[in-house]
């Protein structure tokens, strides 16, 4: 039995960026507590202009509310911020809108035995999410190319739904990207020599809003994002060597 | 050259004359434009040395065209003013570079200033709160 899995839910800080969530972030706050009923659960307010804190901050959530937004970058590194200086153990990051399942952040705490950050992952076991084709040659391009980068195969890289260890919260409280965090995240800290592990989730539908792809087969917007992703990738392989070997 | 004959060049003939006089007025109206910026405290004199850069070039490459005809000559230019509109657009891609760079400072450090109002504002509400 690893370290993790005895962990007491207290030294586990759960961080959720929410942008106008108003509809769902009672509902994933309360079920986070019902799987990990000892853990702080953050919700860290992007800016919102709905009630969103209100909401939040009577379901029992300690809030840290952004002046406006920063995008999701900026307030994960924000909830990453939080997790390290108040000495928790693991950070949890979790979407506000009820489209990552609670009841795998055991799974994911328990994996940081073997990781430094552990990714909720759709596609490394057979699940029921379906996509959009555009989504799927997307995350299949965003894989391949990180693998070119660093040698390494991950599978799920714009999971949102992560777990990280001390190492790879201190780093990333100084280090985050802010504008295509998810992939760029992974080729940062595995170029920097972390360890990067996945772990199969299932993925529910959103309980509100929409994804930046979309639900057709194809959007501008989804194609603006797939090859500004894939460009970051590219960038960040590049940086990573150079930039983050200086600290 | 006497001061009609320069006249009658500049106004009816020698559009060579006519385009480096306008380059040369343009180049100074640049620079006075900056010093003005920067009496004035719209423009910080650290961010200004690029604009500086591009104006006293402009202005030495007009004032001695015999340099801009050497520079273009060496670049194998036939038509010297269009080695100045390369120096000119050089210059100009120097300083969207620079302001894209200052951009880049400036996004870090907004960023990181609003999480720390953040953080800093949960741990004042809480503290409040418990006494």
């Amino acid at each position: 039995m690893g370290y993790h899995s005895w962990m007491d839910d207290n030294r586990i800080c759960v961080f959720m960026p929410a942008y106008n969530e108003e509809s769902s972030v009672v509902e994933v706050i309360e079920r986070v507590s019902q799987f990990l009923p000892g853990a702080r659960v953050v919700v860290i307010n992007d800016g919102s202009f709905d009630k969103t804190v209100e909401r939040a901050e009577q379901a029992g959530a300690r809030v840290i509310d952004l002046p406006f937004n920063l995008g999701i970058g900026g307030a994960v590194q924000a909830g990453l911020k939080y997790a390290w200086r108040n000495g928790f153990e693991v950070a949890i990051e979790i979407d506000a809108d009820g489209q990552h399942d609670p009841s795998y952040a055991r799974k994911l705490v328990e994996a940081l035995d073997e990781a430094d950050m552990v990714i909720g992952s759709r596609f490394v076991a057979d699940t029921d999410y379906r996509s959009s084709t555009l989504r799927r040659f997307g995350i299949h391009l965003f894989s391949w190319l990180i693998q070119q980068a660093t040698g390494k195969r991950v599978y799920d890289t714009t999971s949102g739904y992560r777990a990280y260890n001390r190492k790879a919260m201190r780093f990333l409280s100084y280090y985050y990207p802010a504008d295509f965090p998810e992939p760029e995240s992974i080729v940062m800290l595995l170029l920097k020599g972390f360890k990067i592990k996945e772990v199969p989730v299932e993925m529910s539908k959103r309980l509100a809003g929409e994804s930046v792809v979309g639900k057709s087969d194809f959007s501008f917007k989804g194609a603006y994002f797939l090859v500004s992703n894939a460009i970051a990738i590219l960038l960040m392989s590049v940086k990573a060597r150079v930039y983050y070997g200086k600290s | 050259m006497g001061n009609l004959e320069f006249l009658s060049r500049l106004v009816l003939g020698g559009a060579a004359l006519r385009t480096q006089m306008l380059a040369i007025v343009g180049s100074l109206v640049l620079l006075s434009v900056v010093v003005y910026l920067i009496r004035g405290g719209k423009l910080k004199p650290g961010y200004s040395i690029v604009w500086f850069a591009v104006g006293i070039s402009m202005v030495v490459f007009t004032v001695f065209s015999p340099l801009l005809s050497w520079f273009a000559q060496m670049l194998d230019i036939s038509y010297a003013p269009a080695a100045f509109l390369l120096i000119l657009v050089g210059g100009l891609f120097l300083l969207a570079l620079h302001f894209s760079v200052l951009t880049t400072r400036y996004d870090r450090q907004i960023r990181e200033l609003a999480q720390e109002y953040g953080l800093l504002n949960e741990r004042f509400k809480r503290s409040r709160k418990i006494s």
